[in-house]
């Protein structure tokens, strides 16, 4: 059989009732089906009683997973591989945005089944849920494995570093949920949602501000086997809160802009009981507060470019190092997996690196990285069934450790023996789906913060001229040289004062900044989570890394105009 | 249905299969209204780094959705990517049920597609389909063994691609296509690691592609970047080749979207007086751009996912003068525009009687950018930012004199169309990784080298 011919199909059927029309109606649809497009779901009267599992399959039970990872490995090892892993997965996810606008519910299913021969790998995928249909992709994955490892000896490619080998991991893990939300009526979101905008219209009732939200759940059950004889599952449940808010802001150029308010955006791993938290209601009115504070405040142009300094908020401070140190260290872009596509690191060779007397950043720079709960990026085993441990990335600002993967971690084998380190991935790899390709992340970094009192505000109150830029975006090149901010939110700051909202944009040289120009770092209290994205590969599999870092202040950070004409 | 190449082999279902799939489905609906859309993707890629394939990738993705509409009911639509009887059947009774139940406030014409007049599909090739067992995997050797044996650090990638898509229903839409598409990139360094080349090709057909060319391109370029010097950024005279033009204009589709533009936002709409762009003119009067989905160096189907007709637009016209935005069919009928179309991601600019070695024998002074990387825009104005990479060279009285380190610019289209001193014709360009433009394969976009006064390089770029 092909490995793309599709078998015969499953014709176990699964049956849930659930009300629709005031009558009990019948949802008879097959658990291996893949919900591409959502399932749109209106609300009202019957609909509003209903929950998002009504209208969505029962994911696969969690033994049928098991068994089709378990026939993918017995393929491939068949097909004579040394080594072969495969991730199954089944994921349902709500999405609830604000009224009229409809909730939608999608489930995905799929699977990837990574062979390696001689060091060589092949890749297949597929999302038809049959024995065949996966049988035959583990083995076209060990085929085009055998097959490149013939082209790789007539290129004379040098061959790979050793496949590091790790403890067998068996067992199953659930992240925790008290309320499982897909058992939750569609009517209890619009009721968070409402409270969301009462909250708004009794505070700021006549005012500029306005808030909304949408509440997204990911559910997922993750299976990984290999042919070293792991088999792990995995049950993880997300939630967001998009729980926010704007001012819309008189713009002379543009009309009117929006000003995002501090909300509730952090994906959290855990069930629906965090939507009914107190807490974030006042959350959000100190956000608003401060928006519709920021709201009395003039626009200002850019006055003039130059070199000024600069208070990153904790969102910014996190993406700028989530964007420059956590993917310098990452151990791909050292043996040149992303020379040609996200690209290289100027944190090489790592054995000079880890041994410099001098440290690469400031000392006011600790970073660890640990993925264990409450991380929203927190599981038991990693997508190579490794178990993640926690590891210092950055201490005052030298560089003690780098992100592995069993594929990578051969380049620090040696200076990990010299000093005694077990040679043990992190358990860091991540497949975004399990149709991706499994790559190295940087699992949820955290700057420390200071341990002296500082606030946004305290950063910025001996600055004569200078910003604090608001939950910015950051680029950054493909070497990691330079960083780039563009047209981003900025309060101006004059003695110490903020005096006007602005836009401007800045470029920065990553080194000799994050090494001599961060000044100060805020309290906790100034702590903010954000995501930096790496697009890896070609077709590229974004990986995505949490960050938590406090605010910090930097000097000397040019602020540059790129006005064009004609 | 329109005609397409079928494959015995193809890893995805073929137009024909996919029409009588559709009809199978439909046969067991009783809903007034059913639509039945299928999408069958399936790709197969292998990446060289540094002389080694490290990663290969391959397999395919089903979809199968199924809309259903009572009267002026809401529609209710499920998808699945089971495709046996009783799967589909379930499917069917089990999105009937549902959509019975939704409540009346629906909009029937929100289903229904007119004109359903289609062009002929002509984007797929059997020979592309055909690499997928064997060629592709022999491909990668041919391409990458003559750069290792140049001496040259390399890294590689070859993919191809086909999709089929369906969109059938009860009131006679039926249309089914196939797209093709496959693409070769090669970067090479030089052993100091100083200087890099790129080169590439991309091409619906498979069989049009010349991995040994590709090979000899880059090797070329890549001993010539050998020793890259530091050269002041600033205004200077560009001579774009067209992997680099391609990465930019690929930016500039979204802007012609009337959903867009109607709402006071980007290039198009004219700030200052309050109204569309129609009648002025936007570049340089020798350049158009259009979309076909017949285009013979690209094209697409010609039918969206929801079965509307495409049709060739001429976006910007003679004069260049915008002439078209792109209307969505609700769109269009609340205006009265014809005809709806998509905004346009695959565009060709036109081309001109110059070439990339006539516009260096009349340069005087001036930089040859063989590729951008890393593009990223600032704002809804059409600026974007990217890096030069892939080889960028100083071109001095007449002659590449000799490679420079790669640059940071800054610059819109929108404004550096207006700077043109001399096109080349216009063809295919390949894209290779640029995730910034959608990922791959990326839209086919057909152009020209150019060459551009004053373009504005604002800063060296640490890249190699």
């Amino acid at each position: 059989m092909s490995a793309w011919s599709r078998g015969a199909g499953g014709t176990s059927v699964t049956r849930r009732h659930f009300l629709a029309g005031g009558a009990l109606a019948t949802l008879g649809l097959g658990s291996r089906v893949a919900f591409g497009a959502p399932v749109v779901i209106p609300y009202n009267r019957t609909t509003r009683r209903a929950t998002p599992s009504m209208f969505l399959p029962d994911p696969l039970p969690a033994d049928e997973l098991r068994q089709l990872a378990l026939v993918a490995v017995n393929a491939a090892r068949e097909a004579g591989v040394e080594f072969a892993d495969v991730r199954v997965s089944t994921r349902r996810i709500i999405r609830v945005p604000p009224l009229p606008y409809p909730a939608e519910a999608r489930m995905y299913v799929g699977y990837g089944v990574r062979a390696r021969h001689q060091g060589t790998w092949g890749f297949q995928y597929g999302n038809v849920f049959t024995v065949d249909a996966i049988a035959a992709v583990a083995r076209s994955a060990a085929m085009a494995a055998r097959r490149y490892d013939g082209a790789n000896r007539r290129l004379g490619a040098t061959p790979p570093g050793e496949w590091i080998s790790v403890p067998v991991a068996t067992g199953e893990w659930q992240s925790p949920r008290v309320i499982d939300p897909f058992t939750v009526p569609i009517d209890d979101y619009y009721r968070v949602m409402g409270a969301l905008v009462e909250t708004t219209t009794d505070t700021y009732r006549n005012r500029s501000v306005s808030a909304a939200g949408r509440i997204v759940w990911n559910a997922e059950t993750r299976v990984f086997a290999s042919t070293e004889g792991a088999l792990v599952t995995q049950d993880t449940m997300h939630g967001a809160l998009g729980l926010g808010g704007g001012a819309r802001l008189p713009n002379p150029s543009s009309g009117s802009e929006s000003l995002d308010i501090e909300g509730i955006d952090d994906d959290i791993c855990a069930g629906f009981e965090i939507a009914l938290r107190q807490d974030w209601i006042d959350h959000l009115r100190t956000g608003l507060d401060e928006a519709a504070r920021l709201c009395e405040l003039p626009i200002r142009p850019l006055r003039d470019v130059g070199r000024y300094p600069i208070v990153f908020d904790g969102a910014s401070f996190a993406k700028i190092i989530g964007e420059t140190i956590s993917p310098a260290l990452d151990c791909e872009r050292v043996i040149g997996l992303g020379a040609d596509t996200d690209g290289n690191t100027f944190l090489v060779p790592p054995d000079e690196i880890l041994g410099a007397s001098a440290p690469q950043f400031s000392p006011l720079l600790t970073a660890r990285v640990d993925r264990a709960l409450p991380s929203t990026v927190a599981v038991a085993w990693d997508d190579e069934g490794v178990v993640p441990e926690p590891y210092t990335l950055v201490e005052q600002g030298r560089v003690v450790d780098y992100h592995t993967s069993r594929e990578t971690l051969p380049v620090l084998a040696e200076w990990y023996a010299k000093h005694g380190r077990p040679v043990r991935p992190h358990g860091g790899v991540v497949a975004a789906l399990p149709t991706s390709v499994p790559a190295v992340s940087g699992g949820h970094l955290t700057v420390a913060a200071s341990t002296h009192a500082m606030s946004v505000e305290n950063l910025a109150k001996d600055m004569q001229y200078g910003f604090i830029i608001r939950n910015s975006e950051i680029g950054t090149d493909p070497e990691l040289a330079v960083a780039t901010g563009t047209n981003v939110n900025a309060l101006e700051v004059r003695r110490g004062q903020i005096v006007a909202r602005t836009r401007l944009s800045l470029q920065f040289a990553i080194r000799p900044t994050l090494k001599a120009n961060v000044v100060a770092l805020g309290d906790a209290s100034t702590m903010r989570t954000s995501w930096a994205t790496a697009q890896k590969g070609i077709p590229w599999d974004e990986v995505r890394t949490a960050v938590s870092a406090p605010a910090a202040l930097c000097k000397d950070i040019d602020v540059i105009s790129w006005e064009l004409t004609t | 249905m329109i005609r397409s190449d079928d494959e015995a082999s193809s890893p995805v279902l073929a137009p024909t299969a996919l029409i009588e799939l559709g009809h199978r489905i439909l046969a067991m609906t009783t809903a007034e209204r059913t639509v039945v859309y299928v999408d069958h993707r399936a790709m197969g890629t292998a990446r060289v780094i540094k002389g080694r394939v490290q990663q290969n990738r391959s397999g395919d993705e089903l979809y199968v959705r199924i809309a259903s509409q009572f009267g002026r009911r809401m529609s209710f639509s499920i998808g699945t990517n089971q495709i046996d009887m009783p799967h589909l059947r379930q499917a069917v009774e089990y999105v009937e049920r549902v959509a019975r139940e939704q409540p009346g406030d629906g909009i029937e014409t929100a289903m229904r597609i007119a004109p359903r007049v289609y062009l002929r599909n002509t984007t797929s090739h059997a020979n592309t389909i055909a690499a997928f067992s064997d060629a592709r995997h022999a491909a990668v050797e041919t391409l990458v063994a003559p750069v290792v044996a140049a001496g040259l650090r390399t890294s590689a990638f070859v993919g191809v691609t086909v999709h089929s898509r369906l969109c059938i229903d009860k009131q006679g839409m039926e249309v089914a296509g196939q797209e093709t598409d496959s693409e070769l990139t090669v970067t090479a360094w030089n052993a100091n690691g100083k200087g890099s080349g790129w080169a590439g090709q991309s091409a619906r057909d498979w069989a049009t592609l010349q991995p040994g060319a590709v090979a000899d391109r880059v090797i070329r370029l890549t001993k010539l970047a050998a020793n890259p010097v530091t050269f002041e950024p600033g205004r200077r005279t560009a001579i774009l080749d067209r992997p680099a033009v391609a990465q930019i204009v690929c930016m500039m589709g979204w802007s012609f979207h009337a959903g867009v533009v109607l709402n006071g936002r980007g290039p198009l709409w004219d700030k200052a007086n309050r109204r569309v762009r129609f009648g002025q003119r936007l570049f340089d009067p020798r350049i158009t751009l259009s979309s076909d989905p017949n285009d013979p160096d690209g094209g697409y189907l010609p039918f969206n996912d929801s079965g509307m007709p495409l049709v060739p637009m001429t976006w910007i016209g003679t004069g260049a003068m915008l002439e078209h935005l792109a209307y969505s069919a609700d769109m269009a009928a609340k205006l009265g525009v014809t005809p709806p179309n998509d905004a346009p991601n695959s565009l060709r600019m036109s081309g001109g009687p110059s070439n990339v070695e006539e516009m260096i024998a009349n340069c005087k002074e001036g930089i040859y950018v063989n590729r951008v990387a890393q593009l990223s825009s600032f704002d809804e104005s059409g600026i974007v930012t990217g890096i030069t990479n892939g080889g960028c060279y100083l071109v001095r009285n007449g002659k590449i004199e000799k490679s420079i380190r790669n640059f940071r610019f800054v610059e819109s289209p929108w404004l550096f169309l207006n700077r043109v001193e001399a096109i080349g014709a216009a063809e295919r360009a390949p894209f290779g990784y640029s995730p910034w433009n959608g990922g791959w394969p990326a839209a086919p976009t057909i152009v020209p080298p150019l060459m551009i006064r004053d373009f504005n390089f604002t800063a060296l770029a640490d890249v190699v």
